[in-house]
């Protein structure tokens, strides 16, 4: 049994549990301002860097996003008697967040997602708030619904870590820093996602892509995913080593002790 | 004359009609969103907001018949823009977003049977 000490990481346990059942493809959608159209949040497909939709991820609420990041977004109206409508997105602060046609991209509709309207491709330009609108495409230009979408600037990464295996157990709690993890025969992964200056996730797909580095091969090794934000890595000789993670000019590390 | 003078009279009681009284005040400018997620200020004498956001408006006014709301246009742009709200009984819910940082004013102007009024009120639209 290796006991791992590990410092500055956020362990999360409740993660940790879920994500053995992670279902990646549940809504992740939010009501509008006035309850009349609800926004669906949708994930590239091929996943192009968008930790909100990696294969650990169990998010089901609409996320704030990334500048510079892209995303799929829909719209149905929910509130009769209007729902046999169709809308179309518009965003007025063009300048914030823009709404494209999504020729060629792909997205993953989840389950009831795949029946609403045409998914657009959103690009977020700068941070703050970028509402969009549910237009009526019935030609009288009344608003149906509204959605207020949080942008903001990628401030650095948080590590989160995660297991898969019924064999391991974990413990710890969320916390700013320091966790005591154990694990017995068990898969260990490494998660990065971007965060704004207070921690907050922020998704989206961002095309910069993620490295991995281990200070001490034989103490902590990389096993797969090193170009990805989650790294599956190997325990191996007591001692410490220093696991860093960047992506662009964002970086963080955690020092990873095998007793 | 005497053909004349009918002709005369319907055409100042349809002058009447069109032109209709003028509307005394906007009475009431309350967001609806709730709970706003920043805090804004949207009144009948200032309008504060963080440019990209939207909000939802109902808006009352009235006249020397009363209170009523109904048949708004909300005008201010570069720094906001409106639409009407879907609804069965009026345009007196306005969803209004702020599209550009910087200060000026923001008209409602009522318009309802034929009574008209334009009101400005200072915006400001912060980054």
């Amino acid at each position: 049994m290796a006991r791992v000490h590990i410092g500055a990481l956020l362990v999360l346990a409740t993660a940790a549990t879920v994500a053995l059942s992670c279902d990646n493809a549940r809504p992740k959608s939010a009501g509008g301002g006035l309850g009349n159209a609800a926004f669906a949040y949708m994930c590239r497909i091929p996943n192009a860097g968008d930790t909100y939709c990696d294969a650990l991820s169990n998010n089901q609420s609409f996320p704030s996003v990334a500048v510079g990041a892209t995303f799929g977004l829909s719209v149905i109206p929910t509130h009769f008697p209007h729902t046999d409508q169709s809308c179309a997105l518009v965003s007025p602060a063009k300048d914030r967040l823009e709404i494209q046609p999504a020729t060629g991209v792909m997205f993953d509709c989840g389950g009831n997602f795949c029946n609403w309207g045409t998914p657009m491709l959103a690009v977020a330009h700068s941070a703050g708030w970028a509402a969009v609108l549910a237009d009526e495409t019935d030609g009288e230009n009344y608003g149906e619904d509204f959605l207020n979408i949080s942008v903001g600037a990628v401030a650095g990464l948080a590590l989160t870590q995660v297991t898969e295996g019924a064999s391991g157990t974990l413990t710890g709690s969320v916390g700013p820093v320091g966790a005591t993890a154990t694990f017995q025969d068990t898969q260990v992964f490494l998660r990065a996602v971007p965060v704004d200056s207070i921690g907050n996730q922020l998704a989206g797909s961002l095309p910069t892509p993620y490295g991995w580095t281990t200070s001490n091969a034989g103490v902590v090794s990389l096993v797969g995913g090193a170009s990805t934000n989650i790294v599956q890595i190997a325990l191996g000789s007591p001692g410490t080593s220093t696991v860093t993670v960047t992506m662009g000019t964002t970086t963080t590390s955690v020092v990873i002790t095998v007793s | 004359m005497r053909r004349t003078f009918p002709l005369l009279v319907a055409f100042v009681a349809f002058a009447t009609i069109a032109c209709g009284d003028s509307i005394d005040t906007v009475t009431s400018i309350a967001v609806a969103t709730d709970p706003a997620p920043v805090p804004i200020t949207f009144t009948t004498s200032a309008i504060q907001m963080p440019v990209g956001l939207a909000v939802h408006l109902h808006i009352t006014g009235t006249d020397a018949k009363g209170v009523y709301g109904g048949g708004f246009v909300i005008g201010g742009a570069p720094l906001i823009t409106g639409y009407p709200v879907v609804k069965q009984d009026g345009n007196d819910d306005w969803i209004v977003f702020a599209l550009t940082p910087g200060s000026g004013q923001a008209t409602i102007a009522p318009e309802k049977d034929g009574d008209q009024g334009t009101f400005t009120i200072p915006v400001t639209i912060t980054p």
